[in-house]
């Protein structure tokens, strides 16, 4: 896979910071997602990766920068956001957690169906068809019908993200999304991701998981004490890593001692 | 035997005031708990203050008092019955209770999913009618039937203002005869009865907010069938309701 430069941006973040309580968490991270581009982010824990991702839905809010869907400026630090214009934002970019949320009351059919009842105006049979043709797509068929707390942790990160891919997103953002889960449940969760790339979906993902980058990403962001240390290919930043700082923390990563 | 259920078919008038009264208690106050739980969720300081001194207030006076003020207190204004009068007495009374459960349910619902509710773009009112409201009202069921439980036996205070619930028809039918304990006893099998009837229900809407949230509730442990088996079960040990 290489970076497809015929086709044009579907979100650009341009210095985003963001501090909290006087610390200052993203010093003004920058970043390019092609449409179709799989982009992996990692970094040791509380570089601000998660903090990053979040800012891109706007769950935070950046205290400077702008961030552009498709060459459209959808949000800017130095005017005014409206309740309204965060929405219109969030409704184009999915987003798939750590700890999958899903709605605990609502059975899986459900969870996958509400937003695109409330959200997008479907009718109910077109939204409850949507929803069973993207269980079907992460391998839930046989599950429709049962809470969240009777799925294990992969099932119910699947439900997650059919629930963000029935909304038809232009850009999904996982934010470690495989961290919360089982070793051996990660694997259901990373192939259905997988087939998402390859299906060209674009998408953004925080992950610890180094050999999966290595596969499924385009390319590869390093980021460490709130800001973007290095950016390339999964064979540039992975295999012969232009940092020293990147170099150790692979090697840690990867279990190599 | 005969006697018995021959005093049994006499109370049943009481049992049929004691019912209606529980039940309007119920209707006024939780309503009004669940507005009192809202408030102590809210934002705004002044709101929380006034709710926390109406509840302390409600949960600090004996039940009794608080009829009793309402009955010889409010009759100097207005003309009220005894039968409003416990409504509105044990109605603030249930209601103060109610707003605690309430404000605990609404600050359970996990973040988590109201940030994935945000992600999707939900308005305000949308999270707070499918996301909120949906968890408030699974988590809530058992901890009100315990309510409930509570005002029902509460209306035998009413017979102190002199109102005819179940209690009150038992001690004067018997003082026709001047042998009350037959008729209290049948009385008590009555309240039995009715709070068993609630006590299993609690147990079921247990289960079933175990089944699915996951996790066991507050007020498993306190049950009666967990009392008598003596033990809990993992999931509960592991609630982190009952771990704090």
């Amino acid at each position: 896979m290489t970076v497809p430069t015929h086709s044009g941006i579907a979100l650009s973040a341009r210095e985003i910071h963001k501090s909290f309580g006087g610390k200052e968490v993203l010093k003004g991270i920058s970043a390019d997602v092609h449409k179709g581009e799989h982009i992996a982010i990692i970094g040791p824990s509380g570089s601000g990766k998660s903090t990053f991702i979040r800012c891109l839905n706007l769950l935070e809010l950046p205290d400077a920068g702008t961030l552009d869907l498709q060459g459209e400026r959808v949000f800017d630090a130095d005017r005014r956001t409206s309740a309204s214009s965060v929405r219109a934002l969030r409704r184009r970019v999915g987003m798939v957690f750590q700890s999958f949320n899903l709605f605990a009351t609502h059975t899986a059919l459900e969870n996958v169906a509400l937003a695109q009842k409330l959200v997008l105006g479907r009718d109910k049979n077109a939204a409850r068809k949507r929803a069973e043709e993207q269980l079907e797509r992460v391998g839930l068929q046989d599950h429709m019908q049962k809470h969240p707390s009777q799925l294990s942790g992969g099932q119910q990160q699947r439900v997650a993200i059919a629930r963000s891919l029935a909304m038809d997103p232009e850009v999904i953002l996982f934010d470690e999304p495989t961290s919360a889960i089982d070793p051996e449940m990660r694997v259901e969760v990373l192939k259905v991701m997988k087939e998402l790339a390859e299906a060209g979906m674009t998408m953004l993902m925080v992950t610890h998981e180094i050999q999966f980058a290595q596969q499924a990403a385009d390319r590869v962001m390093f980021i460490a004490d709130g800001e973007a240390l290095a950016t390339g290919t999964p064979q540039e930043m992975l295999v012969d890593p232009p940092h020293e700082r990147i170099h150790r923390f692979v090697k840690a990563v990867s279990g190599v001692v | 035997m005969e006697n018995y259920l021959d005093l049994a078919v006499d109370l049943l008038p009481g049992l049929r005031t004691s019912i209606y009264m529980a039940l309007a208690c119920l209707a006024v106050g939780l309503p009004l708990g669940f507005l009192a739980g809202m408030a102590l969720n809210s934002q705004q300081r002044w709101l929380r203050i006034v709710v926390v001194i109406f509840v302390e207030i409600f949960r600090g006076f004996p039940a009794l008092l608080t009829l009793y003020l309402v009955y010889f207190g409010l009759t100097n204004f207005l003309v009220v019955g005894r039968f409003t009068s416990v409504v509105i007495a044990f109605g603030l009374t249930s209601a103060a209770y109610a707003a605690e459960i309430f404000r605990a349910a609404i600050a359970s619902v996990p973040k988590g999913q109201l940030e994935a509710a945000q992600s999707l773009a939900f308005t305000r009112v949308q999270i707070t009618t499918r996301v909120i409201i949906p968890h408030v009202l699974n988590v809530v069921v058992p901890p009100i039937i315990g309510i409930a439980i509570i005002t029902f036996q509460g209306t035998a205070l009413a017979y102190a203002i002199g109102a005819r619930e179940l209690l009150g028809s038992a001690y004067s039918i018997g003082m026709t005869d001047f042998r009350v304990l037959e008729p209290l006893m049948v009385a008590a099998a009555l309240y039995l009865v009715v709070t068993s009837l609630l006590s299993w229900m609690e147990i079921l809407a247990d289960r079933r907010v175990q089944r699915i949230t996951g996790k066991a509730s507050r007020r498993r442990s306190g049950s009666a069938r967990k009392r008598l088996k003596g033990k809990t079960d993992d999931k509960t040990s592991k609630s982190p309701a009952l771990a704090r």
